[in-house]
This record gives structure tokens, C-alpha cells and sequence, in this order.
């Protein structure tokens, strides 16, 4: 009887604590949580409250133009999203109904964020409104739609982070008179660069700024605008130690004198060590493979 | 006058003639059937035939006019009579004599008429360029013709493809010309005298044909909009005054605009008619896309309309609209 007794205890005790740690929130401090584990986490719910919220701003939206039994279907279906639910479908719904889809699309973006949490949702409308904004990157309608989703539901790392890098970079390109890049290229490099933000913790925006200027005001680079587009991306691939490395190894190359040798292979050592910011143990160093052949 | 060339007008008469043979008293009158084979100039020459006559050595024509005053005799010794008169209209009465010279009775007197040769045409007798100039909607049309004996002026009548007289019209030389909207004509030419008698008529050989002109596509102004940073860089877009789109053309002095203006939302593939585009009630060169206001997919269809020519290629330019903020 107390081994039962102590059992369920264990059992319910455990439920709570899981709850109370794995809160969808705070999961996504948690670096690098997939979007699986998300969906099994249990969690208590208003859903009457977010039933009814969404069944009466359902009612009373002309456009749709629903009756009780639609709109109750699907007010049902919104709350199971659970807390902010009706909210997140709402403001999905508004801002692709604003732009111009098909109320029947809106309606399914809107259930699609009303399941998520409202970080997802924050950097659907974030990432989509600077995306396709005149004031901002100008894109069309499908490249600005498709971007937004990667950036929010399909997005693996935390959604936070992304979110930043993406406004900062947007600003970088939009506001910075230092940066020389047309605007759309400018968008190129931020979506390739936002790809590495999981790999740097609280974001990669501080680190690029760093890394764009000293390539592009350190006249001993002498790499052009579109050099520097490509070479960016290519170095953040490696992670947040990959910057540093390489203009140390570049200032190193330049300046010392302990060791000589021209800019093309200052370039091509500094993008080595690049490269092998990153470890990965047991990888074979490519040297080594040549040599064995 | 000189003649061309003979052609040959057969005139049936075969009712003209009656005669009672003198030497043939017994013998029922012959009836020679008598027909115009040529005539030519002011004077024609003429020739006429008719069937021969058993036992008939001598031939007589006599030529009246229409009062009854003997003009010509003509005299043959077979059944076919050449000579050259006038054109006009005659009383004519034949007889028929044997080989003594005895002459029956004059057949009854029967009203003839020698008609002027019929103009000569031929494939060259047409020049036009073949398409209407857009700024009159008609093309010109030249005829020519060579002469005819016996006429003074010739009739032209173009007919339609209705064959309704679109023009008619007496001429004195030689050629004629013609302003005419585009369409397929058939000219009919008539010889006629100074006495007003009209040749057999001839139709041209090819029939006149006159093209409509297609008028050009209307050219849309897109307004450049150069990036900041990379002045080589162009995005163009129809002009916008606060916020609307405003559809402005080429001008084109021949024709106005018309169209219209769709609507199509994100992910679907139905377009629904927002707008028609009308110049010429818009009553200006620039047209403002009012119903283009609410964001989403547009399409402009434009094309180029005038009375009497035929309407332009369509253009259509599909762009969006954003909304300002979300």
C-alpha cells in the first residue's frame, strides 16, 4: 500500500514538475528545442475562454461571414492552441487578410500560429511585414510568405534570436549608410546569415557588425562589396569563433613580422582557420586525406 | 480612234428578216438570222450574218433612221455583210435576191442598235496599295482602262461585296480614282456614246481588295524607381499620385484605350473584374486605377480601339498592391 501510495505520489509529483520546467516559454530559452518535443508537452489550458473569444470575434467578422455552427467549429478547433490561442489566430488572420490572401488561406495561417506560441506568431508577422513592406526589403508576396515560415514554424532554434537578427539585419540594410550593398542583396545576406544564428547564442547581429566593418573599413582587406557579400555567410557557417578567428589570423598575416607571406594566402589561411572554428572531432583533416592518397 | 483590238459582239436578230423571194414564189420566205459580230471608232465597222438562204445569190441591208430616212443600203453577194457605221440606233430591213437579181418583199422593219465596243481591261487596270492609311480609313484606288471605239465616256460603278453600288460615277479619259474604306469591290466599266448608248458592261478581272490596318498595341509609362545605394539597380512600376496607381499611354492620336482592371487575392486563381478603363470617357490622357486600392493581385488589360480600324493586341501588366503598415 505505501509502495502504491508512494508510487502514484512519484507519478504526480513528476507530471507537475515536467509541466512546470517544460513550459512551451521557457522551452524556448532552451537552445536548440525541436519543434516535436514542443508538441508533446501537456500544459493546462482556458479553452472556454478561448473559445469564446474567438467564437464571438468570429460572429461579428463581416468578412467571413459565418454562421454559429461554422464559426463554433471553428472557434473549437482555434482553442485548442490553449493559452493566446484566439489572439495568435487573430492577428495571423488580420495581417494576411490586410495583404490581400484568400480569406480561406487566412483562416488556415491563422489556425496554424493559433497552435504555436506567441514568439512563432511574433516572428511570422516580424520577419513577414519587413519582408515584404515597400519601406523595407520590397519582396514579393511568395518570397516574403515562404521566408516568414521558415523564420517562425519551421524554425528549429530559438525563435527569439532569429527574430533580432532579422530586425537588426533589416535595419543594418535599411538605415546604415556604412553598409554600400543595394537593398535586395542586402536581404540575400541577411536570410543566408539568419540560417547560422542558431549556432550563435543570443544571436549573430553583434558579431557580424563587428566582422562587416573591420572587412570593409580595413583597407588592408581590399575585398570588394560583393567579395565581402560572399565571404560573410561563408564564415558565420563556422560558428561564433569563426569571425575572430579569421581577422585575427588576417591582422596576424598583415601586420606581423614573425611571418611572411602575400595577401592570397593570408586570405587562404585566414579562411582555414575559419573552417576549423567549428570542431568536429574525428573529422578527417582534408591535408590528411590527401596525404593518405 | 484606233482599235486595240476586235472583239466580238454577237447580236442575235433572227426575227429581223422576212423575205418573200421573188424566184421562190412558191417557196415560204426565207428568215435569215442576223448578228453583230464587230463594231469599231466613232464609226464601228460592223459585221453582220445570217444564215444562209437556199437558192439566195444577193443580199440587201437597208439602214434607217429612226424616222424612217433611208440611210445606207449595203450589198452582198453571201450571207455575211462588213462595212462601218455609226453607233446608234437604226431601223433595219434586209431582202434577199437570186441569181437573176430578183428580190423578194423587205422584211419587217426592226430597230437596231450598234453599240459601242465594251472598255479593255486587264489585270494591271487596278493599283492600290491595298491596306487603308489609318488617319483617312480609306485607301486610294487608281483605274485605267484602254479605249473603246464608239465610246465617248464610260460608267464606272464599284460595287461591295453586297453588291451595292458604293460608287458610281461618268467618266471622260481613261482613268478613274477612288478613295475606299477597307473591303472587297468589284468595278464594273461601261462604254457609252455620245448618244448615250451604253456598251455591254465589263467587270474588272481581279476583284479590288482593301485591308484594314491593325492599330499598334498602346504602350503602358512605367515610372523607374532607382535603388539608393546602386543607381544601376531599376524597379519599374506604374506612376502612383497618393497612393493610386495612375495608368498613362503613349498618346496615340488614331485611337483611345480601353480595358479593364482585375483583382485576384493571394493564393487564388480567380480574377474578378474591378474596373473598366475607358480614355475617351475618362476624358484624359491619364487614367487614375481608383478601385486599385486594396491590397492584393491586379491585372491591367489595355488595348487600342478605333471606328474602322481593326483593335489593337491587348497588353496586360500585372502588379501589386501593399498595404502601408500592418
Amino acid at each position: 500500500m505505501r509502495c502504491t501510495l508512494f508510487f502514484v505520489a512519484f507519478c504526480f509529483v513528476g507530471r507537475v514538475s515536467a509541466i512546470e520546467v517544460k513550459s512551451p516559454h521557457e522551452r524556448e530559452n532552451t537552445y536548440k528545442a525541436s519543434i516535436s518535443e514542443e508538441k508533446a508537452i501537456a500544459k493546462p489550458c482556458e479553452s472556454f475562454n478561448e473559445f469564446k473569444a474567438t467564437y464571438e470575434k468570429l460572429l461579428s467578422e463581416g468578412d467571413l461571414s459565418l454562421n454559429e455552427q461554422t464559426a463554433a467549429r471553428l472557434a473549437l478547433r482555434v482553442s485548442r492552441g490553449c493559452d493566446g490561442a484566439s489572439n495568435r489566430f487573430f492577428k495571423a488572420y488580420e495581417m494576411m487578410k490586410k495583404t490581400g490572401v484568400t480569406l480561406s488561406k487566412a483562416v488556415e495561417v491563422g489556425l496554424e500560429f493559433s497552435a504555436m506560441d506567441d514568439d512563432r506568431l511574433k516572428n511570422f508577422n516580424e520577419v513577414f511585414s519587413r519582408m515584404y513592406l515597400k519601406n523595407t526589403f520590397d519582396f514579393d508576396f511568395m518570397t516574403a510568405y515562404k521566408v516568414s515560415f521558415q523564420l517562425s514554424r519551421d524554425y528549429e532554434g530559438k525563435a527569439a534570436d532569429v527574430r533580432e537578427d532579422f530586425i537588426k539585419l533589416v535595419r543594418f540594410c535599411t538605415k546604415s549608410d556604412k553598409v554600400g550593398l543595394p537593398l535586395k542583396q542586402c536581404a540575400e545576406l541577411s536570410l543566408k546569415l539568419v540560417e547560422h544564428t542558431p549556432k550563435f547564442p543570443g544571436g549573430l547581429y553583434n558579431s557580424f557588425e563587428k566582422f562587416y566593418n573591420f572587412l570593409r573599413s580595413d583597407k588592408r582587406m581590399g575585398i570588394s562589396v560583393i567579395e565581402t557579400m560572399n565571404l560573410v555567410p561563408q564564415i558565420f557557417a563556422y560558428g561564433p569563433k569563426a569571425p575572430e578567428n579569421f581577422q585575427k589570423s588576417m591582422e596576424y598575416s598583415l601586420t606581423s613580422n614573425k611571418i611572411t607571406i602575400d595577401h592570397v594566402n593570408a586570405m587562404n589561411l585566414a579562411l582555414r582557420l575559419a573552417r576549423q572554428s567549428m570542431a568536429q572531432i574525428g573529422a578527417e583533416d582534408l591535408d590528411d586525406v590527401a596525404a593518405k592518397k | 480612234m484606233t482599235l486595240p483590238r476586235k472583239s466580238k459582239i454577237i447580236f442575235a436578230a433572227g426575227m429581223l428578216l422576212v423575205l418573200p423571194m421573188m424566184g421562190f414564189a412558191q417557196e415560204p420566205a426565207p428568215s435569215p438570222n442576223l448578228k453583230l459580230i464587230e463594231s469599231a471608232g466613232q464609226k464601228v465597222p460592223v459585221e453582220l450574218e445570217w444564215e444562209e438562204i437556199p437558192g439566195a445569190r444577193h443580199y440587201e441591208l437597208e439602214f434607217q433612221d429612226l424616222s424612217g430616212k433611208v440611210l445606207n443600203t449595203f450589198k452582198s453577194t453571201s450571207n455575211v455583210f462588213k462595212f462601218k457605221f455609226r453607233v446608234g440606233k437604226y431601223i433595219v430591213r434586209s431582202r434577199v435576191g437570186d441569181v437573176r437579181k430578183v428580190f423578194g418583199d423587205w422584211s419587217e422593219a426592226t430597230e437596231f442598235a450598234i453599240q459601242p465596243k465594251p472598255a479593255f481591261v486587264n489585270s494591271k487596270s487596278v493599283t492600290t496599295a491595298g491596306v487603308i492609311d489609318p488617319k483617312t480609313l480609306t485607301s486610294e484606288v487608281a483605274l485605267r482602262w484602254g479605249e473603246a471605239p464608239g465610246a465617248a465616256e464610260f460608267r464606272v460603278r464599284i460595287l461591295n461585296e453586297k453588291k451595292e453600288v458604293v460608287k458610281e460615277t461618268t467618266v471622260k479619259g481613261f482613268s478613274y480614282k477612288a478613295e475606299l474604306p477597307a473591303g472587297v469591290y468589284t468595278v464594273e466599266l461601261t462604254s457609252m456614246s455620245a448618244n448615250g448608248i451604253a456598251s455591254e458592261p465589263v467587270i474588272l478581272p481581279e476583284k479590288v481588295l482593301i485591308q484594314s490596318v491593325q492599330l499598334p498595341k498602346p504602350e503602358i509609362i512605367f515610372e523607374e524607381v532607382v535603388d539608393a545605394k546602386n543607381p544601376e539597380i531599376k524597379t519599374r512600376r506604374l506612376p502612383q499620385v497618393n497612393e493610386t496607381p495612375v495608368l498613362r499611354l503613349n498618346p496615340n492620336s488614331l485611337s483611345e484605350p480601353v480595358g479593364y482592371l482585375e483583382y485576384c487575392y493571394f493564393f487564388s486563381e480567380e480574377w474578378q473584374r474591378v474596373g473598366d478603363i475607358n480614355a475617351k470617357v475618362a476624358g484624359s490622357k491619364e487614367i487614375f486605377l481608383e478601385s486599385a486600392k486594396k491590397p492584393g493581385r491586379y491585372r491591367l488589360t489595355v488595348w487600342a480601339e478605333a471606328r474602322g480600324l481593326n483593335k489593337s493586341e491587348s497588353v496586360t501588366y500585372e502588379f501589386v498592391v501593399k498595404p502601408t503598415a500592418y
